[in-house]
């Protein structure tokens, strides 16, 4: 289990825990204006901050210092973690509000409104209705509907992940590729670690694969590897983040996931 | 690399975007220099190189900005 369902969850998986999404935490600690404020300047703050982050690289001791200190930061306020899609289908029935939102991440990369993410909880509607570039396309979104759409996306081979609004309340679950701030900043540049990997890891079925090599299109990590003498796709469980979506494409069912937990030694 | 943007040059990169959708080194990012506000839409977006360490010096950004907004140094 990650650090967080150590701490935050009641023995399960935090994610799983109710109380991480409830109404109470919901109102406390300044979450609503914090997200207020999230939703209102994300990309000038994330620009700005990475940037800073970025022109310091070249000194390394001082980098280490300001990166942990960073890190520090975004572990008590804005931290997310990997979830396959049975797991975040789990999470959207625990729901009793869930609205559709453009993602932040893809309007500071791409400069585009890009639909992808999926707010939690009742103030959402409340706190963006306020701000027309967020009230002309939010969209309350029914369970099954929601179901659905994750799926849609699990398909195209988007990774989804849930997102803290200050550390435990859990108030958004993205959808992501490359063009995910997250993603950026933490596997393709190596600046810093936003998101733990997911409660899984994924293990391909030898009896099962036939070498098609579909799935190593759909993997954002590098972590699927092909051997021309086997014949077979193989899955380094070190890069695995155990989002699954490489399992989409995979006509045979050859890859499953197996707990996290049960490797020695594999990163969160 | 010292990557800089003009932003009078540039105009509105939301526009155009070439620059956060080529660059093979995903250097750029856009924010509204005026935030949102309640009844307010986000405006003057201006774009920046966020990741200038990922620059491998293509120079591609000089070839397709339309406006020569961009330098490179």
């Amino acid at each position: 289990m990650c650090e967080f369902c150590t701490q935050h969850g009641e023995g399960k998986k935090w994610y799983l825990a109710m109380r991480n999404y409830s109404r109470e935490l919901e109102a406390e600690a300044g979450r609503s204006e914090y997200r207020e404020k999230f939703m209102a300047c994300f990309e000038e703050e994330a620009a700005r901050e990475v940037a800073r982050l970025d022109a310091i690289r070249g000194i390394p001791l001082v980098f280490r210092f300001v990166r942990r200190m960073a890190m520090r930061q975004q572990r008590a306020e804005h931290w997310g973690q990997v979830v396959p899609i049975e797991d975040v289908e789990q999470i959207v029935d625990m729901q009793d509000s869930i609205v559709r939102l453009p993602c932040a991440c893809r309007s500071l990369t791409r400069g585009r409104e890009a639909r992808y993410c999926f707010g939690i909880g009742i103030d959402w509607p409340r706190i963006l209705g306020k701000y027309p570039d967020y009230s002309h396309s939010l969209e309350v979104l029914g369970k099954e509907e929601a179901k659905g759409l994750l799926r849609s996306f699990d398909q195209k081979g988007l990774v989804h992940s849930v997102w803290t609004f200050k550390t435990p309340y859990i108030g958004g679950i993205c959808n992501c590729d490359q063009d995910c701030l997250a993603y950026r900043l933490q596997v393709k540049t190596g600046t810093l670690q936003l998101v733990f990997r997911a409660e899984y890891v994924g293990l391909v079925n030898w009896d099962l694969c036939t070498g098609c090599r579909r799935c190593l299109t759909l993997c954002q990590y590098g972590a699927i590897g092909y051997s021309n003498a086997l014949e077979r796709a193989t899955i380094d469980p070190r890069r695995c983040y155990g989002c699954g979506v490489c399992r989409a494409v995979c006509a045979r069912k050859a890859i499953t996931l197996k707990p996290r937990c049960e490797f020695a030694n594999l990163p969160w | 690399m010292k990557i800089s943007v003009t932003a009078e040059t540039c105009g509105n990169p939301l526009d155009c975007r070439l620059c956060l959708e080529r660059c093979p080194g995903q250097v750029f990012a856009t924010y509204p220099r005026r935030r949102r506000e309640p009844g307010v839409a986000a405006q003057d977006w201006v774009v920046v190189a966020m990741l200038p360490s990922q620059c491998t010096g293509c120079m591609e950004c000089l070839r397709f900005c339309p406006k020569q907004a961009i330098s490179v140094q």
